[in-house]
């Protein structure tokens, strides 16, 4: 009777467009994040064909100049075409932030899916490394790293995975943890199934769906900590151009030349978000929303 | 040639029973607090019973009683800590065997109460039940597994195309057959069935439990059941077991337990189960903790008839008729 009654208000004409005026002003903001990221992952990936200009060809002459017809994003101190090289900064920000999504994904689940199922002394050691990386400030251990190491792509990819396995591990423990005592775990192992066919048919597909979620919210995070990085000259290094750098350079002439900064901060902030927003929807995805897995 | 000089044959002596369970006691070490001492929890304290090949053993108790507990030693999700199980000669011990447990996993499967939980819901249900297949004994191609999904899905009686689908998409009901099709898969011959309808609506629950006894029929399988509810015993089991805390409290056939059932505590399950001809009232009460066990009978405190005896002296099992034994200081006739 109750069930009947609630299901009759929540469809009644007066709630339902309002629902589904939010329904597709989220669908409409979840095809607008996956057109951003595909645009800029297309100008990452076709950088040399689609940049105006060689990112760091100088020109003295046109240095600081506004942005115009000829330099869409004006052109920084050193004369070189702002846009041409916010191209070729996303191209290296994203490549690096899919190389870490990858192995930091990839270690950490696997970490947080074994300590997770078999616990105990494995448990133990994975979370109290876990814990460890989580009281290291990245950027401290960017520093140590970079100071050792010497600033290279592979260091950066390095520290940054170091800075974000544990991450994937923890949430992908807890999932674990919780799986391995359903039913179905239990019935696969009185059937004779080994820990890893257990992990790898019953386990890993029921942590997919948060897996995703976290993949794509992790692009963010990695992109603003290389940002980040570079930022404080630790990460990519001049004069090749990354979205951290860019915007470090172009502090010094905020006041006369705000696009040297402002549009790779944009640039910047565009995709993190985009991320973001993507990772929202799989999220409710997830959760049995609309269309769920 | 001199057949005629041999001594008559001697009656056929019984078969063994197909499982013997002896003594069996699970005991848990339980810590109420930080700085507590770890206490013995004995959720099953020395039980002793035995299924005939073919039988339905029905374990009946409140939760609590430490059924689904002997459960879990028997289909070898736990080990006990105590006494024997023996299941067609193979003997599980207090010991890890794993020749054994290898053995166990298809001679043996478990039907769970939860038909949500049981089945993974990233999995199609043609996966589900050929699982087990998969591990103990593959077959040759694809074709082959969906061959026998089909097979094993008619005899539960659902149609073939749901191998195809996911659990999401079935009622408690059909995902109950669909455990039990998977169950099936390795031709077992014994089911663990642990409540198996008790989570089912009431007008599913009598399809479930007569497809569980055509199958019993059909494919000659025996059956270890457990259930909280008297009705679904009665109606499955051929021998009958009534626990609390722990322990038999009154064992035999099932015409003995159900036509002459000698333990108040018997007498008031059957009250309860059958309200219309109840002459007895139900016990009052819950279950005792097992932390903290009664003295003398466990069942004393909710007991109509207790007297001084039943709280200083634990009775024992004793016979009333051929397949009929209570533990009981004053039973009924």
């Amino acid at each position: 009777m109750a069930a009947d009654l609630a299901r009759a208000i929540t469809a009644s004409p007066a709630v339902r467009p309002r629902r589904s005026l939010r329904h597709l002003a989220r669908r409409i903001g979840f095809l607008g994040a996956v057109a951003t990221l595909v645009l800029i992952a297309g100008a990452a990936l076709l950088a040399p064909h689609v940049a105006p200009y060689d990112p760091n060809a100088i020109n003295l002459g046109h240095a600081l100049k506004a942005p115009s017809a000829v330099h869409w994003f004006g052109t920084d101190q050193l004369g070189r075409d702002v846009l041409s090289r916010v191209i070729h900064g996303g191209r290296m920000s994203l490549l690096i932030a899919l190389c870490v999504v990858t192995l930091a994904g990839i270690g950490g689940t696997l970490a947080g899916l074994v300590a997770g199922y078999r616990g105990g002394l494995v448990d133990d050691v994975v979370m109290r490394l876990a814990e460890i990386q989580y009281a290291l400030p990245p950027v401290i251990l960017a520093l140590v790293m970079v100071g050792v190491l010497g600033p290279s792509t592979v260091n950066i990819i390095l520290v940054i995975t170091l800075a974000n396995w544990a991450r994937f591990a923890r949430v992908i423990r807890a999932e674990a943890i919780s799986l391995r005592h359903r039913d179905f775990v239990l019935l696969a192992r009185l059937s004779g199934a080994s820990s890893w066919r257990i992990v790898l048919t019953h386990i890993l597909p029921n942590v997919k769906p948060t897996l995703l979620v976290l993949l794509t919210l992790d692009i963010g995070l990695i992109i603003i900590l290389e940002a980040t990085l570079s930022f404080l000259g630790l990460g990519i290094q001049p004069p090749d151009p990354s979205w951290g750098t860019m915007i470090a350079e172009g502090r010094a002439y905020l006041e006369r030349a705000w696009w040297t900064s402002l549009l790779p901060g944009a640039a910047l902030l565009a995709t993190v978000l985009a991320a973001n927003i993507l990772a929202d929807g799989f999220g409710r995805r997830g959760a049995g929303g609309p269309g769920g897995a | 040639m001199n057949a005629h000089i041999l001594p008559p044959p001697a009656p056929a002596p019984a078969p063994p029973p197909l499982v013997e369970v002896s003594g069996l006691a699970m005991t848990y070490t339980v810590r109420s607090g930080l700085l507590a001492r770890p206490r013995p929890l004995a959720a099953v304290a020395g039980v002793s019973f035995a299924i005939e090949a073919g039988g339905t053993f029905g374990l009946v108790g409140e939760s609590g009683s430490g059924k689904t507990t002997i459960a879990r030693i028997v289909m070898g999700a736990e080990r006990a800590t105590g006494g024997s199980l023996r299941i067609a000669g193979h003997h599980f011990g207090a010991r890890a065997d794993d020749a054994g447990d290898a053995w166990r996993h298809r001679f043996l499967q478990p039907v769970l109460q939860d038909p949500y939980g049981a089945l993974d819901p990233t999995m199609r249900i043609g996966r589900i039940i050929d699982e087990p297949l998969r591990i103990q004994r593959p077959l040759a191609d694809e074709r082959a597994y969906r061959a026998r999904v089909g097979e094993l899905l008619r005899q539960v009686g659902l149609p073939q195309d749901f191998a195809d689908r996911h659990p999401g998409a079935l009622s408690g009901g059909q995902r109950q057959r669909v455990a039990i099709a998977r169950a099936l898969a390795l031709d077992p011959k014994l089911l663990v069935l642990d409540e198996p309808v008790s989570a089912l609506d009431v007008s599913i629950q009598a399809q479930v439990l007569n497809l569980l006894k055509d199958l019993q029929d059909r494919l000659a399988l025996t059956y270890l059941l457990i259930s909280h509810d008297l009705a679904v015993v009665a109606f499955m089991a051929s021998r009958i077991g009534v626990l609390y805390l722990g322990q038999f409290m009154e064992l035999g056939s099932r015409a003995a337990v159900l036509e002459r059932p000698a333990h108040p505590y018997t007498r008031a399950l059957i009250a309860a189960a059958e309200p219309s001809i109840a002459h007895e009232a139900a016990v009052a009460g819950e279950i005792p903790s097992p932390l903290d066990p009664p003295q003398g009978c466990a069942f004393h405190p909710r007991c109509p008839r207790a007297e001084a005896r039943c709280r200083a002296e634990k009775p024992v099992l004793r016979a009333l008729g051929p397949d009929h034994r209570v533990a009981c200081h004053f039973p009924e006739p």
